[in-house]
């Protein structure tokens, strides 16, 4: 050990040595340290490792990185990787950040010697595998951009303990956010900055890619200037992500989420509307603003004050420092609209006025810059125009009329949280608990309930908790008591019933994945037993029964009780009778039925449905009052359309009355609150509004809504005074792919429904879509281009291109809302004519003669085939018991569904001009999907295994099958062939549920 | 929360800087929920940020934790020496549970990567670089106190001359020589091993 002293003239001599030039130092050296060879090695080893020191920059880091790191590795991810490691096909250099939603590190691509960044997503964003798989095909798509300022993505891939990682271009510079903490920009400056992001954003969503998350860290600048944007896709990941439980966390979460750039979202985009290119447009807005001013629009410490500015009315003007050209004032404030239907439509267009002004201003430059830079008194755009309410679903009209009648922000803000989940999630994300809608008087009180401030404080606070976040959860119901939560999951077209225990949250599978679908689950009154009704793979639909509380082991279902039942059923009170809803073999006639719990004997049937008049009971759910005395069921009838309603059912006289006296257009399943005080039910108004929860009070009627917001929730059960429900999502893409090992590309994307698609020409592919409460046909070039709608009013669906591609047919209620009939399109002049005048007709089918269009009518449970001349005319009835006709390519058959006693749907051929059936093919037809001709020997339809569609086609005359595509996941719903038959669109969507707890909090 | 309970911490620390171990031992659990959760609340608001900036992670650590402007804080001098005594303190602890569990363990590799001459044991450097600093406070207590504020407690030179109550230069050049005794500590511990 080395004496204090010895330690002072060491320190001495070092730190003279210092002061020497090298030369100098050998003979300090010498002279100071003389015989003392260890005190010479001692002072030369330190100057080697303080000249060491200064090219390692050995402690220069303070450990507060480490603490940094520490922490961060200890809440975030527990596995990084370390330089040299190898992952795939590189090697790992050094990291270069951490971002919440993963790691990213510098690499080597051992292939090519390249750099890349490797970013490895956080496991909480890749719990979920089919949102991976959207983002990965996003991802793909984006990497065939290949533009310029979008930063490529090389790979994406996973490794061992389903890490996910993507493989993109390494761009050295700094974000746009780490610029603009260094310099201010002139004007100049950040338009060159916006003309790069606009045209990278311009060229994704010409390939129906919309960023979602354009945002100044997202942005990255070169030394050069030149500018890349990061991260097309991931938002994906993001959207509605990880719920862990408990759900407060969860919300806090996905509140925190949106935290940090709250500020660049547009209006649409805190409302959770679908997202378009509009949303990249305003974001980008932002970002102008943002590098004009220092300042985003709607800067705000509080990020709820921010959601405020952003979803209020438009301001009269922004402010802008002097020096900002009054040309750019406009395109910002253009870019700022907040309706967007008055925001730059596309981002091509914003992209060409950003760089014309560029030039303009680069010209100007040396010379005369008076004319652009004239003060900016006059320069706002007119005001938003209001309307367009009809573009929004109900909830949301209430917030367009509050919009103009909000006294005040905080009344402003009361109606926007019960109006719209994201910003009631932001708004309370940290108590964990969404606000909405319950209790709510009806509809015409609502908006001066919601500005009464005395009226909010007596509202009930619903608390949603999410059981489930795999996104495969499909049915649910609570057992009476509240203690237990039994769902179904699906996975791979398979589905299992899984018990929850609700107080511990233990949970155990109870039977194996099969094939077979719930269609509902109940458990009896003494919770003694779990009902599951089955529809099986053979179209027969059983009851089972399993022992309860079902213990952790897994049974096979083999205890059915009982067969013939087509719903879930509900127990009497004293639990020795249930009751069910009965379809008739050929699915037109049903019944109320009720039975002896104990055995399934001594059937009686309460009332029944069907004949004529078209009428049905909801195969989803009915609900034994708590008095016992009668039954509430949902049943549904044609009269201008379709329409359902509440009936009670006396269950000794069998006497019916309607409770209340609104309609749905369709209620999916009901349930009695245990206090007899009202039923809740799942129902949607109009068939393009979400399924929501609703109360109708008993005996008065009243209806209430429980939820309000752009969800879909499915089925309801009560526990106590908790709701169960699974809340459902659908997102869908449409692909061309080319059978026979081709590629495939993904040309457009969306969520909710869409309703068929037609390739008439080889540059026009033609579908249906929902976007917020309007269901439009659309067009687009194969390569997802040019997306034009062509409908705008009215619900339309089920497009069918005439040959020559100049006319599309579609159903749609244009006319008379709800009464569907077939119209004819003119594409380039959008002329329209009405080829029907009855109620319920879909499916049209153009002759490829050009001279007929069939189409099936569904006005009573009697479905029809019709025919009607391609120029209008008095139409033909073709056929009885068949839907959804397809002409063949000579015009002169038709293959249609049937449906098999069974309840299973086949395909049948026949004369265009009638007739018997000339050929039935063995194909089965899933719900809402059609049958296509390749040619006249062979029909292509969708085949689904496991879960997973692909298209297959069927020889008519061999009867061989044969896979055309090769899709791993998701489900296709539409397709059709490009006219030379060499590639096929498929629309393809994925449905994901998780189960949802509804509870009130005062 | 971080008022309420950064009265209760400022007492602790104040103990714990009067030579009460038994104050570390409740401080300790404080202080790292109180990391955890600004780490999270960073996380969370930067959720979508492309990189995480450690430095204002934990300058916020320390502008919310220690009340710094308390009049029971003799002075900044003291606060700052405790500031990173804690620091010094935590970090060493948690390299040593990591090192104990799984050694060479690759939490640490990519946090130090910047600091080159810390290789491939981080935690074990860590640790070899605490046993160095409480030799070197043996022998000059000066260095190892420069040490501690500009490592631990992340003082730029000039400050780490305010508090001591020392000149720049004088900083400078101690800061010097000390880093230049571990950085030969640490090598020939390196080489020999």
């Amino acid at each position: 050990m080395i004496t204090h002293d010895r330690w002072q003239r060491i320190k001495e001599i070092f730190q003279s040595a210092q002061e020497k030039t090298p030369a100098e130092r050998i003979d300090f050296l010498n002279e100071m340290c003389g015989d003392d060879s260890s005190l010479r090695e001692e002072v030369e080893a330190l100057l080697t490792a303080d000249a060491s020191n200064d090219d390692d920059h050995f402690l220069d880091t303070p450990a507060f990185e480490l603490g940094a790191g520490l922490i961060v590795g200890d809440t975030h991810e527990p596995i990084e990787f370390s330089a040299g490691q190898k992952v795939d096909h590189y090697t790992i250099v050094r990291l270069l950040g951490a971002g919440g939603m993963g790691q990213i590190y510098l690499a080597e691509d051992d292939h090519l010697g390249r750099k890349i960044a490797l970013k490895f997503i956080a496991r909480e964003f890749a719990t979920n595998p089919r949102r991976v798989l959207r983002f990965e095909q996003e991802a793909r798509a984006v990497s065939s951009l290949n533009h310029p300022n979008v930063c490529v993505i090389h790979q994406t891939g996973v490794i061992e303990n389903n890490r996910h990682f993507i493989a993109m271009e390494y761009i050295e510079g700094i974000t746009l956010r780490d610029k603009l903490a260094r310099e201010t920009l002139t004007s100049l400056e950040a338009l060159h900055i916006a003309m790069q992001v606009a045209a990278a954003l311009a060229s994704a969503h010409a390939a129906g890619i919309v960023h979602r998350d354009i945002k100044p860290e997202n942005i990255m600048v070169r030394p050069d200037g030149y500018v890349k944007v990061l991260d097309f896709g991931l938002a994906k990941l993001t959207e509605r992500v990880s719920q862990p439980q408990p759900a407060s966390k969860n919300v806090r979460t996905e509140a925190g989420t949106l935290m940090g750039t709250v500020k660049y979202m547009s209006p649409e985009q805190l409302r959770e509307f679908e997202l378009d290119e509009r949303t990249d447009v305003w974001s980008l807005g932002v970002v102008l603003y943002e590098m004009l001013t220092g300042l985003t629009p709607f800067e705000s410490r509080v990020p709820n004050d921010s959601i405020v500015m952003i979803l209020g009315p438009q301001p009269v003007s922004l402010p802008f420092p002097d020096h900002v050209p009054v040309r750019l004032r406009e395109i910002v404030s253009k870019a700022l609209q907040k309706d967007r239907d008055t925001r730059y439509e596309t981002t091509h267009k914003l992209a060409a006025d950003l760089s014309a002004l560029h030039k303009e201003l680069e010209r100007q430059s040396d010379g005369d810059t008076e004319a652009i830079n004239a003060p900016a008194s006059n320069l706002y755009l007119p005001p938003v125009k209001s309307g367009k309410t009809q573009q929004l679903t109900a909830g949301s009209a209430i917030f367009q009329r509050l919009k103009s009648q909000a006294l005040s922000t905080s009344d402003f803000l009361v109606s926007e949280i019960r109006t719209h989940r994201t910003a009631a999630a932001l708004f309370t994300g940290a108590t964990g608990v969404l606000v909405l809608l319950l209790l709510l008087p009806s509809a015409p009180r609502v908006t001066n309930w919601l500005l009464s401030r005395s009226a909010v404080e007596k509202v009930f606070v619903p608390k949603l908790t999410f059981l489930t976040n795999s996104g495969t959860s499909v049915v649910a119901a609570y057992s009476p008591d509240g203690k237990f939560v039994a769902y179904v999951e699906e996975e791979f077209g398979k589905q299992r019933v899984v018990v929850r225990n609700a107080i511990t949250s233990d949970s155990w599978t109870v039977t194996p994945p099969e094939e077979g679908r719930y269609l509902g689950l109940s458990f009896s009154r003494d919770n003694t037993f779990l009902y599951l009704t089955r529809k099986e793979t053979d179209g027969r639909s059983l009851l089972y029964r399993l022992p309860y509380p079902a213990t952790a082991s897994v049974q096979p279902l083999s205890l059915q009780v009982k067969a013939d039942v087509h719903s879930a059923i509900s127990l009497s009170p004293k639990g020795d009778q249930y009751a069910f809803v009965r379809t008739d073999k050929n699915g037109n006639g049903f019944s109320v039925v009720v039975a002896d719990a104990l055995d399934g004997r001594n059937e009686r049937v309460l009332s029944t449905r069907g004949g004529d008049g078209g009428s049905t009971f909801s195969t989803l759910g009915l609900s034994w009052a708590p008095d016992g005395r009668t039954i509430v069921c949902p049943t549904g009838y044609w009269n201008d359309g379709f329409h359902m309603q509440l009936i009670l059912i006396d269950v000794n006289t069998g006497n019916e009355r309607v409770l209340g006296t609104k309609d749905w257009f369709f209620i999916d399943q009901a349930a009695w609150q245990p206090d007899s005080s009202g039923v809740i039910i799942c129902a949607r108004e109009a068939e393009t509004t979400p399924f929501q929860l609703w109360r109708v009070t008993y005996p008065g009627g009243v209806v209430q809504k429980v939820t309000n917001d752009l969800n879909e929730y499915r089925g309801v059960s009560l526990g106590g005074d908790k709701i169960v429900t699974v809340r459902t999502e659908r997102p869908w893409q449409t692909w061309i792919t080319t059978p026979g090992g081709g590629q495939s590309v993904q040309i457009a994307s969306g969520v909710g429904f869409t309703y068929g698609i037609t390739w008439p020409t080889s540059d026009a592919i033609i579908h249906a879509s929902k976007s917020g409460d309007r269901m439009d046909i659309r067009l687009m070039n194969p390569d997802g281009g040019n997306k034009t709608p062509l409908t705008y009013s009215g619900i339309n669906y089920t497009p069918a291109g005439s040959p020559d591609g100049r006319y599309v047919v579609f159903s749609s209620d244009r006319e008379h809302e709800g009464s569907f009939n077939i119209w004819r399109l003119d594409v380039r002049s959008g002329d329209l004519k009405q080829l029907t005048f009855t109620d319920a007709n879909y499916y049209p089918s153009v002759s490829p003669d050009g001279k007929w269009v069939a189409y099936d009518n569904m006005s009573n449970t009697k479905m029809s085939i019709w025919k009607v001349p391609f120029e209008g005319g008095e139409p033909i009835k073709i056929i009885d018991g068949y839907r959804m006709p397809v002409f063949s390519p000579d015009s002169k058959l038709i293959a249609a569904r049937y449906d098999e006693d069974s309840g299973s749907k086949d395909v049948a051929i026949f004369s265009a001009d009638g007739g018997e059936a000339l050929q039935r093919v063995p194909v089965r037809i899933i719900e809402w999907q059609t049958v296509r001709w390749f040619d006249i020997n062979t029909l292509t339809y969708i085949e689904r295994v496991n879960g997973v569609s692909n298209l297959w086609s069927y020889d008519l005359r061999t009867g061989a099958k044969k896979q055309l595509t090769f899709f791993d996941s998701d489900e296709i719903v539409a397709f059709a062939w490009s006219p030379d038959f060499k590639r096929v669109a498929c629309q393809r969507v994925s449905n994901i549920g998780d189960v949802t707890i509804i509870s009130s909090e005062r | 929360m971080a008022t309420r309970s950064s009265e209760g911490i400022t007492q602790l620390l104040e103990k714990w800087s009067n030579g009460d171990e038994y104050a570390l031992d409740q401080l300790t659990p404080l202080v790292y929920d109180e990391l955890h959760r600004i780490a999270q609340n960073y996380i969370r608001r930067e959720r979508h940020e492309h990189t995480l900036q450690p430095t204002a992670l934990v300058n916020e650590f320390f502008l919310k934790f220690f009340d710094q402007n308390s009049t029971s804080w003799q002075n900044r001098a003291q606060f700052f020496g405790v500031a990173a005594k804690l620091m010094r303190r935590i970090l060493v602890d948690h390299a040593r549970a990591h090192h104990s569990v799984k050694r060479g363990g690759d939490r640490f590799a990519v946090s130090l990567g910047d600091i080159a001459a810390f290789g491939a044991e981080p935690d074990a450097d860590l640790l070899a670089l605490h046993d160095l600093l409480n030799r070197l406070e043996e022998v000059d207590a000066d260095q190892a106190r420069i040490v501690e504020l500009r490592f631990f407690g992340g003082l730029t030179i000039q400050e780490t001359a305010e508090v001591m109550k020392i000149s720049h230069a004088t900083v400078e050049r101690e800061w010097k020589m000390a880093k230049a005794f571990l950085k030969r500590e640490l090598t020939r511990a390196r080489n020999s091993s």
